[in-house]
């Protein structure tokens, strides 16, 4: 899984901390999210697609191989 | 090749760890006094404990410090990502501080050792133990904006575990696993070398290899069964 996250950020001028607080999540998780060492649950990937405003497909991207 | 490599040279070190015990065995004649080491063993151990705490009470100062300073941006980040690592050390800091002091005071009471070191190794093992309670304070000076539950508060571990995220949560269970697996590798080799030890020694430690033994059985009978009954 690919991830928008850090660029989404910056884009926001966000800082990991922020975001964490936004969505009512812990950095530590955003952290590993942005380093793709963690996969978001359901209830983490709409929070953060609520922070951003943007559709959860557009801020994690799959490859056809994860999805079959 | 380099597997393979590695395989032989620990077969080769097996093999000869194995004939040097075996040897050793049937010889017989081996001895072993631990009571001229005891004294040096002991203020080791103390020392240690004692250190262990300071560095609990030092990283409680620095973190309760630090989360009052206002930063922003990346510094934010990793002023959070250093605090979230001391909190971590100092909690293993004071976790070890309490393991060591209890370790030390087993050595002086058994050992008859003087009261002074009891007393010091005691006095680490209280200021650890309020330290456990002092320390989730923390928590909240560290995240204001979550509500973490008070230290008190009946079945206070599980609602920790509760209120974690999933990203969190993802990070507790790689290092219980981890954990899990090693201390039943290690708990399995104490007890072989407690058996060892009997046998070599002629001193019974079978109060500890079925101590070891009930412990593994528990801790591995609650894992399984959580994991069937889910």
């Amino acid at each position: 899984m690919k991830t928008r996250l850090k660029e989404l950020r910056a884009r926001h001028g966000i800082n990991q901390t922020e975001l964490a607080k936004r969505a009512n999540i812990s950095r530590q998780t955003v952290s590993l999210i942005e380093r793709e060492e963690f996969m978001p649950s359901l209830l983490i990937a709409m929070k953060i697609s609520r922070v951003f405003g943007e559709p959860i497909e557009e801020i994690f991207q799959f490859d056809e191989e994860e999805l079959r | 090749m380099k597997n393979g490599m590695k395989i032989a040279i620990r077969m080769l070190i097996g093999a000869i760890i194995g004939f040097t015990v075996a040897h050793a065995a049937m010889e017989g004649s081996w001895q072993m006094d631990l009571q001229p080491l005891a004294y040096p063993v002991t203020l080791v151990l103390v020392a240690a404990s004692v250190v262990s705490v300071l560095l609990t009470v030092y990283y409680y100062l620095k973190i309760r410090k630090s989360a009052g300073i206002e930063l922003y941006g990346e510094d934010e980040d990793l002023a959070e990502g250093r605090m979230y690592r001391q909190y971590s050390d100092a909690t293993l800091a004071g976790n070890l501080g309490m393991i060591l002091g209890l370790a030390a005071l087993s050595l002086i009471v058994i050992a008859g050792q003087s009261g002074w070191l009891a007393l010091i190794a005691i006095a680490a093992m209280l200021v650890s133990v309020a330290m456990t309670f002092i320390m989730p304070g923390l928590m909240k000076k560290m995240y204001p904006e979550r509500r973490f539950p008070s230290v008190s508060d009946k079945d206070y571990a599980e609602k920790l575990l509760a209120m974690s995220d999933d990203g969190e949560k993802h990070v507790m269970l790689g290092g219980l696993y981890k954990s899990f697996l090693s201390m039943n590798t290690l708990l399995f080799g104490a007890i072989l070398l407690l058996l060892f030890y009997s046998v070599m020694s002629g001193t019974s430690q079978l109060v500890g290899i079925f101590t070891i033994a009930a412990i593994m059985a528990i801790a591995n009978t609650q894992y399984l069964i959580h994991i069937r009954n889910k």
